[in-house]
């Protein structure tokens, strides 16, 4: 073998063994040497790494590629602010036509505390009986989505029992489509005592029934709804009431105050009977305005 | 003429591969937050295969 060929070898051999060296004491040289590991995940971060000189090598690096850490992460922040600016402009888009309502007859509120040990069923307003605040008052988040009625209260706080309190019964106003007939239990809108009107100002519907008569029209028809803890309703009616997902139920006592949606509905093959989810627009995670309508 | 040439180029070689071999073992160190020596290995490897080929073919 030529002596050219011969020192190539052992250059190769002594390039790897290098190399082996530097492996193995790869993890003491970062011990010393490296930048302790700093994590880059926020700017506060990010500005550390660039500031912290914890040796000349690690300050090197981190002044050369810092600049690109802190672009990147101010770019990031500016998209954040954007799309806040945007929900801010629609949210307040949505309170000012909620405050053109009725002014005078409207007292905004913010929560103090929501009783969470019993599946949210009051909430305490940090507004009472001197802002004009009387027990019974209806309780709303935007416009016309009540969710409760005040049950007490004192000079600066009022306490409102929430519809949607588990087992709660109230009567609500449904649009629903079908063979109606009056001697369901189920009654419609002009033969219930409750209700005051035959025709709503917000459901066009009206129902023109007589009785025992049927009608195949779209009705609006007074269903229990009971209190299912967290804002939700459940409601059984019978099979033959076609009612679709996404209708709203009203009040029955003041038709202009939506409850909530529906949301599913549940179907059984054996029973005469299908059971209506419905959603409450009470949202206890939510730190919203709340309105309270004063008589 | 052509041998100075040719030394001047040799020594130009060798400060690139130095000058990239201390970039790829100070970037390991300071900046990758990795245990193992990533773009140093690479750099590695690609070198003795250069090495090796050269050696290979001749």
């Amino acid at each position: 073998m030529p002596k050219k060929k011969q020192q190539l070898i052992k250059l190769n051999i002594l390039y790897f063994l290098i190399f082996c060296t530097f492996l193995a004491c790869f993890p003491w040289l970062k011990k010393n040497f490296g930048n302790n590991n700093s994590e880059i995940n926020n700017g506060a971060n990010v500005l550390n790494v660039v500031d912290q000189k914890t040796n000349s090598i690690s300050s090197f690096f981190s002044q050369l590629t810092g600049y690109f850490y802190t672009k990147k992460y101010l770019q990031n922040k500016i998209q954040a602010l954007e799309s806040e600016v945007v929900d801010l402009k629609n949210a307040q888009e949505k309170f000012s036509t909620t405050q053109n309502i009725e002014p005078s007859n409207i007292v905004s509120a913010k929560k103090i505390f929501s009783d969470f040990t019993h599946l949210y069923e009051t909430l305490v307003l940090d507004k009472g009986s001197s802002a004009n605040i009387k027990v019974g008052d209806l309780v709303s988040v935007y416009e016309n989505e009540v969710i409760g009625k005040v049950s007490e209260v004192s000079l600066n706080t009022s306490v409102v029992a929430l519809f949607s309190k588990s087992n709660e019964k109230l009567e609500g106003l449904i649009a629903a489509e079908g063979e109606l007939d009056t001697e369901d239990q189920f009654l419609p809108v002009e033969n219930s005592s409750t209700s005051s009107t035959t025709s709503t100002s917000t459901l066009a519907t009206t129902t023109k029934l007589g009785n025992g008569a049927k009608n195949q029209k779209s009705d609006t028809i007074i269903i229990d709804v009971y209190g299912y803890g967290g804002g939700d309703f459940t409601a059984k009616i019978p099979n033959s009431i076609i009612v679709a997902t996404g209708t709203k139920v009203y009040l029955a006592q003041d038709e202009s105050e939506a409850l909530g949606e529906v949301v599913s509905i549940e179907k059984k093959d054996a029973s005469f009977y299908q059971v209506l989810y419905i959603r409450g627009y009470y949202n206890p995670r939510q730190e919203a305005t709340y309105f309270v309508k004063t008589k | 003429m052509k041998k100075t040439k040719k030394i001047i180029l040799k020594v130009l070689l060798y400060i690139v591969t130095i000058s990239l071999l201390i970039f790829c073992i100070f970037y390991d160190l300071a900046l990758a937050n990795m245990n193992f020596p990533v773009l140093t290995t690479i750099y590695f490897v690609i070198f003795m295969g250069v090495r090796l080929s050269r050696y290979l073919l001749r």
